[in-house]
């Protein structure tokens, strides 16, 4: 049984906690307006375009500097994702985009719906290592040299995971000279996916040289594969 | 000019100067400091992964005297797993010592093996109680080299710290160049030295080391005399010594050019005409052909394409995964295979494809294809055939179990959605004979396969939803 008195007392809380509910949101919103609130075009500002640049960063668009301006770095990665998805491919991010954005770099579910973690992470070292020790080199050239990490890590002479394999030291000159660090250009990032997935165009490599440059007696005697780009892959 | 300005002149350039010093000075000191700093930071790391190391080893080895003695399976699995735990362990920290020649330690493959072996041992005196005789053997084998690998690390260890050694060789100082300088010899080097025709052992007595890096190196190479273990396990799967799955007979190039052309028209290149631009070495080697942006790989025993991959633009995205999915299948008709797609991942412009071969209705999971597909009109862009012809080869498939025998042997709270018999890899490069059942439990999805001969559960992988398709782990 309730009183009346009890009722208003129960009204009034239900009030109070409205209201401040409504504060609350209506503070954060005008505080920090979150990706999706508006249509973010070229000369877009805030922490919105911020959040759009790391998204597209993550699944592997160079969307330039993460600084929150929505140049002409932006709007062109913003078309080639457009371009990618089968979205109309106008450089402008409106709903659909960032809604497919969104989803794209969204967290894995079990079957039940609940949240697992986004189960990419190593795509984007494999990427740098790509990036660092094969650009300038054909697609499958930069496949090779992720296939050959891969293969490593089937191997018994070496690590057994990607981060261990590229930053075991003197095992890529990449990595001791600090071109692991730069970003990865867009054409790395899917040659690191292909690796990935097993593709392997090296016939079971874990070794690879520059013929022009390398007088490493050690590297000209392993048994030689193929010759993709500039690179000699041997096992 | 008088005097005055002269003196002047003379005061401010001497000031300046000055300055100048005093600032140069500083930043030297400054960015000498910090480099010492680095230095210690990095030769600790490496301290750290070398004491680390040495324990490692030492619970190893242990363990493998213990799991020796036991005769109870719960202890022995016990042991194993610690074998096993130790000796992944160990792997990692000799990944994070600084090694010239990376990749081609003995120690790094012997560890690797013992880590794979133990990793299978475990399952096996899991399931069986014991191990056979042969396994014994060879894990008597590995057990004896452990030893030694310990015994030398240990002695690296203690001489490091006796002696204060760097990681890296210094260059020759005047003492040295005088023969005074400090020396570090391994145990395994300097008791074996009766042994010493050896290559290993004579490079290495020639050069005594002057840091803990050369002190590997030398163990390294006194550890040679051991011959190598015959254990073949899960590893070194990656170079594929016989394909079980290429064609009789041998090719020429202007065969491999007409394979090529014929599978480029198949594919939407009507009139190709591939040319062979270099060889490549190996069983599954053979003729490298291109033609525009195509990459072919036609290999030399079978006259088959291993390899394609179209690095074309890819227009707008016009296509959704099932689409695209129908048509990769249409075209591998054209090509004459047929395979059952098992699992896509929508990557933009294109999409992975996996599609293994079947059996008499049963997945044969070793024999896998991968696909590549553009998503702006369907066109197969990659083709790799590589692990169907390493492994594809004639199964004997008989079962012991009917379907509601196996299926009698899942937990109790697995809902099927669905089942059928799949042939997947195992330990080593066997296969087992399987019910697939896929289903759920406690809100999760999973494979689970039971070994149609016997029983065992074999496997579980677990499928997730990503945003790019399902993934099974």
């Amino acid at each position: 049984m309730y009183s009346d008195l009890k009722n208003k007392n129960r009204n009034k809380l239900f009030i109070i906690m409205a209201v401040s509910l409504f504060l609350c949101l209506a503070l954060t919103v005008t505080s920090q307006a979150a990706l999706g609130d508006r249509t973010l075009s070229q000369g877009s500002k805030g922490a919105e375009v911020k959040d759009l640049q790391k998204r597209l960063i993550q699944i592997g668009y160079q969307a330039g500097k993460v600084d929150g301006v929505y140049g002409k770095s932006t709007t062109a990665a913003v078309k080639r994702f457009q371009k990618n998805r089968g979205l109309k491919a106008d450089g402008v991010a409106g709903k659909k985009t960032i809604a497919e954005l969104k989803r794209l770099t969204g967290e894995s579910t079990t079957a039940s719906g609940k949240k697992v973690g986004i189960k990419n992470n190593d795509v984007q070292l494999l990427a740098r290592c790509i990036h660092a020790e094969g650009r300038g080199e054909p697609y499958i050239g930069q496949v090779a040299i992720g296939a050959c990490v891969m293969n490593r890590m089937e191997s018994s002479q070496f690590p057994k995971s990607i981060a261990g394999i590229i930053y075991q030291p003197q095992a890529f000159s990449a990595v001791a000279d600090g071109q692991i660090n730069m970003a990865p250009d867009e054409t790395a990032v899917k040659a690191a996916r292909e690796a990935m997935n097993g593709s392997d165009p090296t016939g079971g490599a874990i070794y690879y040289f520059n013929p022009a440059k390398t007088t490493n007696k050690f590297m000209w005697a392993r048994p030689q594969i193929k010759k993709i780009g500039k690179h000699i892959f041997t096992r | 000019m008088n005097d005055y300005t002269k003196k002047k002149i003379f005061i401010w350039l001497s000031l300046t100067f000055f300055i100048a010093f005093g600032l140069s000075l500083g930043w030297g000191i400054y960015e000498n400091k910090m480099l010492s700093k680095q230095k210690t930071d990095t030769e600790n790391q490496y301290k750290r992964a070398l004491n680390d190391l040495t324990t490692d080893l030492n619970e190893v080895e242990t363990s493998m005297a213990k799991a020796k003695v036991s005769n109870n399976k719960t202890l022995k699995v016990l042991y194993l797993s610690q074998i096993w735990k130790g000796s992944d362990s160990a792997v990692d920290r000799l990944s994070q010592l600084p090694a010239d020649e990376i990749g081609i330690s003995y120690i790094d493959t012997l560890v690797n093996q013992v880590s794979d072996f133990s990793k299978s041992m475990t399952q096996k005196v899991a399931s069986a109680g014991s191990m056979n005789t042969k396994e014994q053997e060879t894990f008597d084998q590995m057990h004896q080299r452990v030893i030694e690998v310990h015994r030398a690390a240990q002695q690296i260890a203690n001489e490091f710290y006796a002696q204060n050694l760097a990681w890296v060789d210094k260059s020759p100082g005047i003492l040295q160049k005088l023969g005074i300088g400090k020396s570090l010899q391994t145990a395994a080097q300097g008791e074996e030295k009766g042994a010493g025709t050896n290559q290993g052992d004579e490079q290495a007595s020639q050069q005594n080391a002057t840091s803990v890096r050369g002190g590997l190196k030398q163990l390294d190479s006194s550890l040679q005399k051991y011959p190598p273990l015959s254990y073949e396990g899960e590893l070194d799967k990656h170079f594929v010594e016989k394909p079980l799955g290429l064609p009789q007979g041998e090719i020429n190039e202007s065969k491999a050019a007409s394979v090529a052309k014929d599978f480029l028209n198949d594919v939407g290149y009507a009139g190709a005409d591939p040319k062979v631009t270099s060889l490549s070495q190996g069983p599954l080697g053979g003729f490298n052909l291109t033609y525009k942006n195509a990459y072919l790989e036609v290999s030399k025993k079978g006259g088959v394409v291993t390899y394609y991959r179209d690095q074309r633009e890819i227009n707008d995205r016009q296509l959704d995964v099932q689409k695209a999915v129908d048509k990769a299948y249409s075209t591998l008709q054209k090509l004459g295979w047929s395979l059952v797609v098992t699992s896509t991942e929508d990557l933009d412009s294109y999409i992975h494809v996996e599609a293994v071969a079947q059996e008499n209705g049963a997945r044969l999971y070793a024999d896998k294809v991968r696909l590549t597909v553009a998503m702006d009109n369907g066109e197969l862009i990659g083709f790799d055939a590589n692990p169907y012809y390493a492994y594809h080869h004639d199964r004997i498939l008989d079962k012991k179990l009917t379907l509601d025998q196996a299926k009698s042997k899942l937990n109790k709270d697995f809902k099927i959605i669905e089942n059928r018999m799949a042939v997947i890899s195992k330990l080593g490069n066997e296969e087992a004979f399987c019910y697939e059942f896929r289903g759920t439990a406690y809100g999760e999805e999973y494979l689970i396969y039971i070994n149609a001969k016997d029983g065992s559960e074999e496997k579980i992988s677990r499928v997730i939803d990503t945003p790019r398709g399902k993934l099974i782990q």
